[in-house]
């Protein structure tokens, strides 16, 4: 915990600055939730607000949920093999609905080789099983503090 | 594709959660255009289908050709500020559908079952030309009842199992629901639980479900000013308004179109006994003097801060029992006033 001395824990009273915002999203046919359920809860742990979408949406609720709750990421777990279709569908819909802003990261069992081309495709970061919840964290946190769209790679 | 822009409603309501310049130019106009559309809170415990119950509300008005946006609050980490928000998750049909606008809300500190900007947000979805506003409260528990001062018809949730008739007739959140919903009617403790409901009830209302006409024969004020004001009484000329107690199968869909009805009856009834006024200067009066707390604590700690004040030391002060905490909150205010 931050040091209170001499301050007010005025984190408890307001909150001017801007919270970030992260869809945590199930894609497909994929029944196992338990990695997206605890990325939640380290970017609640991180101070984000995480909307998560339950299981097996379609990449059309994603991007509307996205769109709708206003948020900075989407983060998709995958575990099923279907990460290449689902997340270039994911991609085409937001740019298609004008929210290529919105940055796309995705997680799970994802193999080595396929992610050049998830990359290619504007994935801005895959993270594989494995990678410590604190780095996806600080990853996230980072494009909340600076929004701007950058190219992936 | 929904008729309206839901980018750039998502972004208006980001703004005024977010406070700042551009959050204060949107308010200031969503107040002036006062469009004041009719707002249905939906209010219970944790876990008693709440936002499945809105779910079908939502498709239910949305199905009528009305524009609806959903507002879901969920809780935020008292320690880290962050938040889960799981209410989408059951409003599949609802978040699909062309009229209807989903968003989730985070608490933010707020205590009492809404969202620190709760009130602006609704104002704004009002500009923003939306027909029908329904919010599902934070898992609320017996004192959560500042949805009461937000939403023109509340429609409180229960289900079954959830205690007897003396929990039925406490105080709090069980005296401010214009409409009440025992959830999962399909279990087989409902019925007793549904009689519980309406027993309390019957302590406190005369007359059917719903409208009543004058009753000369109970001609009775209510002796609870808050109920009289919000529902009428016996001895009212216009009449009185008996919250029904409805079952719903929300999951099924069963039950759901009856509180539709009810809840627009109610709304009418408002409209017709000038009642729809006295909520609305209700939800005002409300949200000035909670925006005055919330600056004046603001207030209260940046002027604070500017002159150095030891605030650790105070609550040592408290704690240790050399100071009592009103005496040390003069202090804390006694920062507002310019020194010397």
């Amino acid at each position: 915990m931050a040091s209170t001395s001499r301050t007010f824990r005025s984190d408890a009273i307001a909150q001017p600055e801007r919270r970030g915002r992260v869809l945590i999203a199930k894609v497909g046919l994929d029944g196992h939730d338990v990695g997206a359920r605890l990325v939640a809860r380290a970017l609640l742990d991180a101070g984000m607000e995480v909307i998560y979408t339950g299981l097996r949406r379609t990449p059309e609720q994603i991007v509307r949920a996205a769109i709708e709750e206003d948020v900075d990421v989407i983060g998709v777990s995958i575990l099923s093999g279907s990460h290449l279709a689902h997340l270039s569908k994911v991609r085409r819909l937001l740019e298609e609905q004008g929210a290529s802003d919105i940055r796309l990261i995705a997680g799970g069992v994802i193999p080595q080789e396929d992610i050049p081309a998830l990359r290619e495709l504007g994935v801005s970061r895959v993270f594989v099983a494995g990678t410590p919840l604190s780095e996806i964290a600080e990853y996230v946190a980072g494009i909340v503090r600076a929004p701007a769209p950058t190219q992936p790679g | 594709m929904a008729p309206f822009d839901l980018r750039r409603i998502a972004r208006a309501i980001s703004a005024v959660e977010n406070g700042g310049p551009d959050a204060e130019q949107v308010i200031r106009d969503a107040y002036r255009l006062a469009r004041h559309v009719p707002v249905v809170g939906i209010t219970g415990p944790p876990g008693v289908g709440k936002s499945t119950l809105l779910d079908g509300l939502a498709v239910h008005w949305a199905e009528r050709g009305q524009t609806v946006a959903v507002l879901a609050i969920d809780p935020s980490s008292p320690h880290t500020g962050g938040a889960v928000l799981g209410d989408r998750i059951r409003m599949d049909r609802a978040a699909s559908h062309p009229n209807v606008f989903v968003r989730s809300l985070a608490s933010r500190g707020e205590m009492g079952g809404l969202a620190s900007a709760a009130h602006d947000v609704v104002m704004v979805l009002g500009a923003l030309g939306f027909d029908r506003i329904v919010l599902e409260t934070v898992g609320a528990g017996q004192a959560d009842v500042s949805v009461a001062s937000l939403a023109d018809v509340v429609i409180l949730v229960a289900m079954p199992g959830m205690g007897d008739q003396v929990q039925a007739a406490k105080a709090g959140i069980l005296e401010i629901a214009d409409l009440y919903v025992v959830n999962k009617s399909d279990r087989a403790d409902a019925l007793s639980t549904i009689a519980h409901v309406r027993a309390n009830v019957d302590l406190i209302y005369p007359g059917l479900p719903g409208r009543n006409v004058p009753h000369r024969a109970k001609a009775t004020e209510h002796a609870n000013p808050g109920l009289r004001r919000r529902h009428g009484s016996a001895a009212d000329a216009e009449g009185y308004w008996r919250p029904p107690v409805l079952s719903t199968c929300a999951l099924q869909g069963s039950g759901v179109s009856e509180v539709a009805a009810a809840a627009d009856d109610f709304l009418a009834w408002l409209r017709e006994t000038g009642r729809y006024r006295d909520r609305l200067h209700d939800r005002v009066r409300s949200q000035i003097l909670g925006a005055t707390r919330d600056r004046l604590l603001e207030l209260c700690v940046s002027a604070a801060k500017a002159r150095d004040f030891n605030f650790d030391e105070l609550i040592a002060a408290v704690a240790d029992g050399t100071l009592g905490a009103c005496e040390a909150s003069e202090r804390l205010i006694a920062q507002l006033v310019p020194s010397r």
